[in-house]
């Protein structure tokens, strides 16, 4: 493990059924770190994320060791993990506004109003505070998907396919705000994603899951263009 | 078309039909004189203001308890992440058994010489049935139970239904990973979403329980009863001028139901806000949670009951002498089945028939109509919502109006009367049943065949039927259970001639238990085994690979 303040997964492997999903899959994160994870749909990269966050479908078995922050969270319960997730679906709760989704995740009870203002502001979502997420753009429920989960104040971030939702012209600039937003908190942060373009842009390390048979296996860490197992 | 002026002409027909009736004008029984007799008869009904506030109070009491069980149940059978299929088996069944089943099931536990005093004797050593009023209670405690122990399957089944059509496992998982428990996450971030998708369920639910009948003869008090028992009463008056009584009840009882949904929207009001600001204070934890988990066990408890008093019921029938405070009868014996055959089948028979009858016309009406109104959106709207009419309208104020028809039509106390009434309330959920799953249809293999030269007729009977197929045999039996468990409409549309289980059922209530337990039995036993039926039907679609 390079920094205990880190994500550090140890041999994680899933399966369905008899099917196995993947085997033997170790990494660490430092914090402010964006390591992203790329790989064909169906290989696990998602079960992988689920696993880390505690919200396995009970059909998913898993194993393996988690450890964030220097404490073991794999036997923790999601909430108890500190692990932020945000989905491709971006998930915000539809019968809540921007303002009541972000004060949802928001905690402690002093000073509310302000931080609440303030985190809009870093979004630039003040115009649409009251709006309800059904009547905002892609662009729009991806931000504050992404600072809701920053909100909770997380000691790790997982990404799930983040900004595949979204039209060309928007990703680059969702993009460029979630991989500084996070880097300016310094949490550690994995990013799933099945686009290249995505973990160019994070420009950190890369795993790339490979099929090893019948199932995903880790194929070598690097960057995009470079592997070096 | 047709259908849209037969199904909402009735409802129509049927509840203005009590207006002149109030007045005094009454003409198919001789009564012309207009006036405001009925209504000054009507207050001057010796404790006619306790009746209505104890309707008011039993539905309202009963719709909220029913409601909060079935969330709680809800929740935390969502939050187990399994259990689901099991759960809804257990309630689509408890669904299925009529009211009259449960009601007489509830009244054998809580009785002074009931199980449970048999039980509580073993432990404090009494040797005679105490003393106490339950059921019958004059607060309406024993008629909330009853109430509660059938609907809190009806909100549930509803809300497992909402939660398959919403993305409510990710919003969850959100939730959790954001610091909530599952049970906090549940109520503050799921149960809203599920409650947008059920509150009409809730207000059938206030409506029947304003205007439950077979229930309240079973449960409620006698002295000073629910108004709805004051209208069966003055319905079987021999004196025909309390029919215009009648009448005026009737739509004071819809008015009833006008309060009882206002103090309902209120409860609802509030409940939010207090939702709300818990959501929006940030905080972890707090009492939500532990209310939660009260609450399911709650309605795990009340399901319990409801199972077991419906097998010890039915176990009666089959007891020979069984003395307070024995807890197993003496013996067992058949005398109950073979002295009393014949006081079952004809009320089996009348059973069966009027089901079959009602589940066929519901079936093909609701399909002509799904057909019809394919390109005219706005008249399926209209339907639908004349259907729900039905269903909110307090069950006797529509089927004392429909009396009224029946009686100027000269058809009263025939099975087309009785299939009539029932058609009023088992047609709505066979219509909802089949737009619901006519809107979950792919189109594409529709319009493929049309693209390949196939004609509207064939395209309805080569494609669009057989994917419609599972969902309206369910709803066909569906139809079928509805009618098995209607009591009012069978008693005054049949001017009580014609028997079915459920008349009898709650003519013997008072009477030899193990008679009663033979006909609960025997109520239990045929929706459960059309819900069998169905749930085959379904698997053998599955099986063929059309999802029902």
């Amino acid at each position: 493990m390079t920094d205990t303040n880190g994500l550090h997964v140890w041999r994680a492997k899933a399966r369905v059924g008899t099917r196995l999903l993947y085997d033997n899959i170790s990494f660490d994160v430092d914090p402010g770190e964006i390591l992203s994870i790329v790989g064909y749909s169906g290989w696990g990269k998602s079960t992988l994320l689920r696993f880390i966050a505690g919200v396995l479908d009970p059909s998913v078995v898993a194993d393996g060791e988690i450890h964030l922050a220097g404490r073991r969270i794999d036997m923790l319960r999601p909430e108890s993990r500190a692990v932020g997730i945000v989905f491709q679906s971006a998930a915000l709760f539809p019968h809540m506004t921007v303002s009541e989704n972000l004060l949802f995740s928001l905690r402690g009870k002093s000073d509310r109003k302000d931080r609440l203002k303030s985190a809009l502001s870093e979004i630039g979502l003040e115009n649409v505070s009251d709006a309800y997420p059904a009547t905002l753009s892609g662009g729009e429920q991806a931000r504050v998907a992404l600072m809701r989960a920053l909100l909770a104040q997380p000691r790790a971030l997982l990404l799930d396919e983040p900004f595949s939702s979204l039209d060309a012209s928007l990703r680059g600039e969702v993009r460029r705000l979630t991989f500084d937003l996070v880097r300016s908190r310094a949490i550690p942060t994995l990013l799933v994603t099945h686009d290249t373009e995505d973990a160019n842009s994070a420009a950190g390390r890369v795993i790339h899951l490979a099929s090893g048979g019948d199932h995903s296996v880790v194929d070598g860490f690097g960057t995009v263009s470079g592997l070096a197992p | 078309m047709l259908l849209v002026i037969v199904a909402g002409g009735t409802i129509v027909i049927a509840l203005s039909a009590n207006l002149p009736a109030a007045f005094g004008y009454l003409p198919s029984l001789g009564l012309a004189e207009t006036g405001f007799e009925a209504f000054r008869d009507l207050v001057h009904t010796p404790k006619i203001g306790w009746s209505m506030m104890l309707s008011l109070w039993t539905a309202l009491a009963s719709t909220a308890l029913s409601y909060l069980l079935a969330m709680a149940l809800l929740g935390v059978v969502f939050a187990s992440r399994q259990y689901g299929g099991a759960a809804a088996v257990v309630g689509n069944a408890l669904l299925a058994v009529p009211h009259t089943a449960v009601a007489l099931a509830a009244a054998f536990l809580i009785a002074p010489s009931g199980l449970l005093t048999r039980l509580a004797s073993g432990i404090f050593g009494f040797d005679g049935p105490p003393s106490f009023s339950a059921p019958g209670d004059p607060a309406g405690f024993s008629l909330i139970l009853g109430l509660t122990l059938k609907e809190t399957p009806f909100l549930f089944v509803l809300g497992l239904t909402a939660l398959r059509s919403l993305a409510a496992r990710d919003l969850m998982d959100q939730a959790r990973s954001l610091g909530y428990s599952s049970y906090r996450s549940f109520v503050l971030v799921v149960a809203p979403l599920v409650h947008r998708q059920v509150k009409i369920g809730t207000f059938i639910v206030l409506a029947f329980g304003v205007g439950a009948t077979e229930q309240a003869l079973i449960l409620g008090p006698t002295i000073g009863p629910p108004l709805s028992v004051r209208l069966a009463e003055w319905f079987q008056d021999p004196d025909l001028a309390k029919r215009t009584t009648l009448a005026a009840g009737s739509l004071v009882l819809v008015g009833l139901v006008g309060a009882a949904l206002l103090a309902w929207q209120a409860m609802l009001w509030l409940a939010g806000v207090f939702l709300r600001r818990r959501a929006m204070s940030g905080q972890r934890k707090g009492i939500l949670e532990h209310g939660l988990f009260i609450g399911a066990w709650t309605g795990f408890g009340a399901a319990a009951f409801a199972i077991l008093g419906l097998a010890v019921l039915a176990f009666s029938s089959f007891a020979g002498p069984w003395r307070f405070p024995a807890l197993l009868p003496d013996s067992l014996s058949m005398s109950v089945w073979q002295s009393q055959a014949t006081l079952f089948a004809t009320p089996l028979a009348n059973t069966i028939v009027i089901a079959a009858i009602v589940s066929s016309v519901a079936l093909t009406s609701a399909l002509l109509a799904l057909e019809t109104t394919r390109t005219r959106p706005a008249l399926r709207t209209l339907l639908t919502i004349l259907l729900l009419g039905a269903l909110i309208i307090p069950e006797p104020s529509l089927v004392f109006g429909l009396s009224i028809v029946m009686i100027a039509l000269r058809v009263d106390a025939t099975i087309f009367a009785v299939v009539w009434a029932h058609l009023l309330f088992a047609l709505p959920y066979a219509w909802l049943l089949l737009t619901s799953a006519d809107r979950a249809i792919d189109p594409r293999p529709i319009f493929a065949a049309r693209t390949l030269g196939a004609g509207p007729l064939e395209t309805f009977l080569r494609i669009r039927l057989p994917l419609l197929a599972p969902a309206l045999l369910t709803a066909g039996f569906l139809a079928a259970i509805i009618s098995v468990g209607l009591y009012l409409p069978t008693l005054v549309a049949g001017a009580g001639r014609i028997g079915t289980l459920t008349t009898e059922g709650v003519a013997m209530a008072q009477g030899d238990r193990r008679v009663a337990g033979a006909f609960s039995l025997l109520l239990t036993l045929v929706p459960l085994l059309l819900l069998g039926l169905a749930a085959a039907t379904r698997r053998l679609f599955a099986n063929s690979g059309i999802t029902p």
